[in-house]
């Protein structure tokens, strides 16, 4: 009777400890949400980028630091850690890993791609060798059309009044 | 006044019709006039015909997919039945984007100083109108209408699909740069290539055609 017992309590204290695993299963998890990301995560040198980044419970200031901009420190708010950083106009073009250091001592890490700002075009390419530019269009048709429905409207205008001019004679 | 019914009557109708003849001829002048300035415009190339009439443009998504870097290899343009290979292009002694050999005018550029198709920023691809002898990759680029897509397959077997949002021409020397080159709010494509009025020399065309288009989704190949 009393092995019963203690065999039912065995087994229910297996049951509470299965319990408190389950109901607490999605702790762990929660503590996993470290991350960083970088908003846009491709940018010119020499242009602003916004950081998001979160540590999980641990809402104290965490830093951001990468070979692209240095350290930055992220601040808390609305329940991300927040941050800007500008990038460097020299900044070689390459693909930058962010690394972000939480307070709690967790990380996370991302990639920031850089595109070099002196490769910037300025202007439009050169594409076409000329074949389509003599192939009717080009707004002759319209040109002339126009031209001559102005003539047309002109002659029939004086048409017009000429025949009033003779109506009222 | 002796005069009988019969003549007022005749008075009467020729008045009127000549007042429809005079509103046709005002509509006619007007209409020649409109047309004639139109043509102009299109002729010099400062006005283009799409453009005026709007062919219409399409808002880009709100939210949207992000890739990493990756080279594009092909470019599929169902509507206007574009299927073309993609290599590389960097930029000419101007500091435009080169374009492809002419040997190669069945072929895209790809601008690789820039973005990849599906990264943040506008991904470049610059293609022939034509050659001197015929048409080339891009010719019906002026047909593509808002809303068409573009696929794009890249070497890390994902296929980038855009949407597009508008078709634009400017002239060479006044391209809106900050809009064709540094927009980074989103992954976008850019196809460019020559139109508007031939001018040979060193420019050839005067103006580009400008296709702005975003990412909507991704496939795999």
């Amino acid at each position: 009777m009393r092995a019963v017992l203690s065999r039912l309590a065995a087994g229910g204290a297996a049951l509470v400890a299965g319990a408190a695993t389950l109901l607490l299963g999605p702790a762990p998890a929660r503590a996993d949400t470290v991350f960083i990301e970088v908003n846009p995560s491709t940018i010119l040198a020499g242009y602003q980028v916004s950081l998001r980044a979160s540590c999980g419970a641990n809402v104290n200031p965490a830093k951001a630091t990468s070979n692209a901009f240095g350290t930055i420190t992220l601040n808390g708010e609305k329940g991300f850690l927040i941050g800007t950083a500008t990038i460097p106009t020299d900044k070689k073009p390459s693909g930058y890993t962010v690394r972000l250091a939480c307070a709690s001592g967790s990380t996370a890490t991302t990639t920031l791609w850089v595109i070099s700002a002196s490769s910037r075009p300025t202007k439009g390419p050169n594409t076409g060798g000329g074949y389509l530019a003599n192939r009717g269009g080009g707004g002759t048709t319209l040109l002339a059309g126009g031209l001559a429905a102005v003539a047309a409207g002109g002659a029939l205008a004086v048409w017009t009044a000429r025949r009033r001019r003779a109506a009222e004679l | 006044m002796t005069a009988g019914p019969a003549p007022a009557t005749v008075t009467r109708s020729a008045r009127r019709s000549s007042r429809w003849t005079g509103l046709l001829a005002g509509v006619l002048v007007l209409a020649g006039i409109f047309c004639a300035g139109l043509g102009l415009g299109q002729a010099t190339g400062t006005i283009s015909l799409p453009d005026f009439f709007g062919s219409g443009s399409k808002a880009p998504p709100g939210k949207f997919p992000v890739l990493g870097p990756s080279r594009p290899l092909r470019i599929v343009i169902p509507s206007i039945g574009v299927r073309a290979s993609i290599h590389g292009v960097g930029r000419d002694h101007d500091g435009a984007i080169a374009v492809p050999a002419l040997s190669l005018a069945n072929e895209a550029g790809w601008f690789t100083e820039g973005p990849s198709p599906g990264q943040y920023g506008p991904a470049i691809l610059v293609g022939h109108v034509d050659t001197h002898d015929r048409p080339a990759v891009f010719h019906r680029i002026d047909d593509l209408k808002a809303g068409a897509r573009i696929e794009v397959t890249r070497r890390d077997r994902k296929v980038a699909v855009f949407e597009v949002n508008s078709v634009e021409t400017f002239r060479k020397s006044d391209l809106p740069v900050s809009r064709v080159y540094n927009d980074y709010s989103r992954p976008g494509l850019r196809l460019i290539t020559c139109g508007g009025s031939w001018v040979g020399g060193d420019v050839g065309y005067a103006s580009n055609v400008i296709v702005f288009a975003s990412l909507v989704t991704v496939q795999k190949a």
